[in-house]
């Protein structure tokens, strides 16, 4: 098992590496960088002060002189400075994740703590009425796009009936400390996190009923009921554990996404995450923060990976000794 | 699609879901009044008895008759064979028995099933609560699948999956006590270190191994009733010897009675004392083991004794039955079998033969032993 790690993450090297090489080309390919999208529209930058902006951002290179300008800093652990926040980019994202973790982390939690029974619920009874009004709840949220949804919700709940903050994480000038600052936070948390586990509950529930319904019909269940089992202890102890090994492994890969952010709900309800974040840098051409960022999605991802496949090992004793 | 045929579709699903409906809710009821299940056997020495037994599948295309009208019994402490090919009926019979027909397409339409209960009270297995069943379910009957393979849980060890049953039915005892019975019966079918055994997963062992365990499991309880639904069929021929052996001794130890559902007949010639042929959903012939193997009578049953390699004797080529199972839907009145009969003739265009009893039990439905029955021989 540890020589499979060590051997996951030696690849994960390499893909990384493939990975920079493909962003930094499209970043660069992309019409207007940093520095004609600062001076735009303003009369009084001469063209020799846009050559020396360029020459100080490090833009008046060819697109491979500036990857192996940046990979020889990347290498060293220094993924540069972000034009747009002046500051480190690896401090940036780290300051920021933590809040995009928050939001995304208590949306995972009720997605999983209602899409999972639902999808028991709807194996379980399939094609009954239960099974029908499951799915179709579950396939709303599927289809309903995250900015309209939000969109709803600012309205009725903001704007008409002002139960929740229409945006923003904190309340302006009340300036909360300790405990109440949290409980501030999480009432501004309440929409943003809605609609995240509304519009993934569905995949969640179809995921947990189709795996439910192969095991159902499996001949170990038959097996259990032939035993004299209630269809109860059928159902929780014998078919969910076998629903729980591919399910628990998809979770387990979910995780490190949750530090990603959600560009579009984030950028919404103005939280300052990750997503939102990285939403402007993209807009403004920020080529190191961009960078920086891909990578660590890409690194996040991997580590996904990594973590179902030993959380598979963990949870299916088929794999755990072979 | 032709707009007749869509049509046609459209009336099949609508009296499918009036027909499982109907079925659904009955199943579904809590409360069921003893009267409605309390029967009477016909015989005091018999373990099970199946009365006109009748299980269909309600499916897109029509109504699949699978067990259409089965009545036989199973006699103590004796084993039954229930022969014939693939698709005859014989496994929705012994899930007919175990209420393990998989709803809610698969219903059990009509017939009894018999059965003295440990108390001494004789129920209609068809009828009674799932929670009355699930008591009996193996307790008192119990079942060895087909596939050894898939037949036990992946995630559970072999010692949890065997006690679990013990501890289900035995509430009274310990958790030690279970240990040590579930280690005595791995033990009992010829498992050596079941000690290791015992804290194993399924994939850590052979297909042998795994039907052996599947067989201590049904034993845990002593059951009347062992149910074998082709239990050698996916084992190699020396590992099937042997647990044959395993079975007819553990039976006789027990005194159980085994329902042995197989194709082959070689298994059936070494562990049957009586023999039921199946052939679409229906009984055609029935007897005592020696019966069938000396004096085979349906023309089905001759065929099928005929297409059995015999060791020591040349033939240029194996015999088959011509043609294939028919179409169980909508099946037509008159002997199933007419199509690819050999010595069909005119009378078999008539009604379906009824099973006629040839003297001692031997039973056939064939219009060609008619006119023997008649005349009293």
């Amino acid at each position: 098992m540890r020589q499979y790690i060590i051997k996951r993450l030696f690849i994960s090297v390499f893909v990384l590496f493939g990975v920079s090489i493909i962003l930094y080309g499209l970043i660069r390919l992309m019409p207007g960088d940093y520095i004609s999208n600062t001076v735009a529209g303003n009369p009084s930058i001469t063209e020799e002060m846009v050559v020396g902006l360029k020459k100080l951002y490090g833009l008046d290179v060819g697109i491979v002189e500036g990857y192996f300008q940046w990979l020889g800093k990347a290498l060293t652990g220094d993924l540069g400075e972000s034009f747009l926040y002046k500051a480190p980019v690896t401090q940036v994202i780290a300051s920021k994740m933590w809040t995009s973790f928050s939001l995304s982390f208590m949306a995972f939690i009720i997605q999983l703590l209602i899409a999972i029974p639902m999808g028991i619920i709807s194996a379980t009874r399939q094609y009954s009425k239960t099974d029908y009004a499951v799915t179709i709840f579950s396939l709303i949220g599927i289809s309903l796009p995250s900015f309209f949804f939000a969109a709803i919700l600012q309205k009725t709940f903001a704007v008409d009936l002002q139960l929740f903050p229409i945006s923003g994480m904190v309340t302006a000038r009340e300036d909360y400390e300790g405990f109440r600052l949290m409980m501030d936070m999480a009432w501004h948390f309440v929409l943003p996190v809605v609609v995240l586990a509304f519009t993934s509950i569905g995949s969640w529930m179809r995921y947990t009923r189709t795996n439910m319904l192969e095991v159902l019909s499996s001949d170990y269940i038959r097996t259990a009921r032939a035993k004299g089992l209630s269809e109860g202890k059928v159902i929780y102890k014998h078919a969910f554990r076998n629903t729980l090994i591919p399910v628990v492994t998809m979770i387990g890969g979910s995780i490190p996404s949750l530090f990603s952010g959600a560009i579009i709900t984030e950028g919404i309800f103005a939280i300052d995450g990750l997503g939102y974040t990285a939403f402007h840098a993209l807009k403004a051409g920020d080529i190191p923060f961009i960078m920086g960022f891909n990578l660590f999605l890409a690194f996040l991802t991997l580590m996904g990976t990594l973590i179902s496949d030993i959380l598979y090992a963990v949870v299916d004793p088929r794999v755990r000794l072979s | 699609m032709s707009k007749e045929s869509r049509e046609k579709l459209k009336q099949i699903s609508k009296a499918n879901k009036k027909a499982v409906n109907h079925y659904e809710k009955i199943k579904k009821r809590k409360d069921i009044d003893p009267s409605e299940y309390i029967v009477d056997m016909k015989d005091k020495n018999n373990v099970i008895e199946f009365n006109n037994l009748k299980t269909y599948f309600y499916t897109d295309v029509g109504i699949v008759k699978a067990v259409n009208g089965v009545s036989f019994d199973i006699p103590k402490g004796k084993t039954v064979a229930l022969v014939g090919e693939s698709g005859c009926g014989k496994s929705v019979t012994n899930l007919t028995l175990m209420r393990l027909v998989q709803g809610p397409s698969g219903q059990i339409v009509g017939g009894e099933i018999r059965y003295r209960t440990e108390s001494g009270e004789v129920v209609d297995l068809t009828k009674i609560p799932m929670s009355y069943m699930e008591k009996i379910r193996g307790n008192e009957i119990s079942m060895i699948f087909q596939e050894p393979m898939t037949s036990l849980n992946p995630v559970f060890t072999i010692g949890d999956q065997i006690s679990e049953t013990i501890e289900l039915h035995n509430k009274d005892m310990s958790k030690k006590q279970i240990k040590e019975r579930t280690i005595e019966l791995l033990t009992i079918v010829g498992i050596s270190r079941a000690d290791e055994i015992y804290k194993s997963y399924p994939h850590q062992l052979s297909g042998g191994m795994r039907q052996r365990v599947m067989i201590a499991m049904s034993l845990s309880c002593n059951p009347k009733l062992i149910i074998a639904d082709e239990p050698t069929t996916a084992l190699d021929v020396t590992i099937q010897a042997q647990i044959l052996d395993l079975m007819r001794d553990l039976k006789n130890q027990i005194n159980a009675s085994i329902l042995l559902i197989t194709h082959d007949l070689g298994v059936v010639a070494e562990m049957a004392d009586y023999v039921v042929v199946m052939y679409a959903g229906k009984i055609v012939e029935q007897g005592t083991a020696m019966d069938i193997y000396s004096s085979p009578k349906h023309p089905y049953t001759i065929g099928l004794l005929k297409s059995k390699p015999v060791v020591n004797k040349y033939t240029e080529r194996l015999y088959s039955i011509s043609g294939q199972v028919p179409n169980p839907i909508d099946m037509p009145n008159y002997c199933y079998f007419k199509s690819r009969c050999e010595k069909s003739f005119d009378k078999c265009n008539g009604d379906y033969p009824s099973l006629n009893d040839l003297g001692d039990g031997h039973k056939v439905s064939c219009w060609l032993y008619d006119k023997d029955i008649k005349e009293g021989r």
